[in-house]
């Protein structure tokens, strides 16, 4: 945990615009881990950061299709007010990447902030995302236009 | 926006976001949810294998039951044939 939980928080706070959702995220992809080591699931093929990833990146998508729906419900507006967890440079920062993502299906605004904002390559993207480079690349293109278009629209 | 300054806005996010850190009691609260987990865990293994054993604990009950009350007639018989009466050749 020690050794991973800066970058996990990290990365699903670009997922899903928040500190503290990222914090919530990491820490039920921790317990599933856990579980998943403790019944013998995790078979090794992949390196322990990428299986990391790879359920903090499922946790992170549920869990914003589950705000986002109760959003909708309760029709209320994006909570995502400054929650002292990040400095407001960063927080302005995270606020923006949210709107600018925001549009994207989930898989692709996966694929861009592995690849953009976590720097890692195609090879590692689609091992957490479970598809081919191929997908990874055409999830990147459609990621990369969508957010011109929406530059442009502006 | 062009593709180059699309790319240099991601990379300048990608800058401004990373001194992001979980708060200090982060992982103190997720070794604690694990160990929860854990406990959870632990219960509901033994309600199923206590379930999965259930229909062999109500066989054995009712076999219990059936031997009892067949020991129980064979007694009744035994102390009956003990007090009829004897009879004795001197």
């Amino acid at each position: 945990v020690e050794l991973t939980s800066s970058l996990l928080v990290r990365y699903a706070a670009r997922i899903t615009g928040s500190v503290a959702d990222a914090e919530d995220v990491v820490q039920e992809a921790y317990v599933k881990a856990h579980r998943a080591l403790a019944t013998g699931q995790f078979e090794g093929r992949s390196s322990v950061k990428t299986w990391l990833y790879r359920i903090v990146t499922r946790t992170a998508i549920d869990e914003r299709r589950g705000r986002q729906r109760r959003e909708a419900l309760s029709g209320a507006a994006p909570s995502g007010s400054y929650d002292g967890a990040a400095s407001a440079e960063a927080y302005l920062a995270l606020r923006e990447l949210s709107g600018w993502l925001s549009g994207l299906p989930a898989e692709q605004r996966s694929a861009l902030v592995l690849r953009a904002l976590e720097g890692l390559g195609n090879r590692e993207i689609a091992e957490i995302l479970g598809c081919s480079e191929g997908a990874v690349e055409q999830r990147l293109v459609r990621a990369r236009a969508a957010l011109r278009e929406k530059e442009v629209a502006r | 926006m062009s593709e180059p300054s699309l790319e240099r806005r991601l990379a300048e996010l990608a800058r401004l976001t990373e001194p992001i850190r979980p708060r200090p009691d982060f992982n103190a609260r997720v070794l604690a949810a694990v160990a929860r987990d854990r406990r959870g865990v632990w219960t509901a293994e033994l309600a199923r294998s206590a379930r999965s054993f259930l229909p062999l604990a109500l066989a054995l009950t009712v076999v219990s039951v059936a031997w009892a009350a067949r020991a129980e007639g064979s007694t009744d018989a035994e102390i009956a044939a003990a007090e009829q009466p004897m009879e004795l050749e001197w």
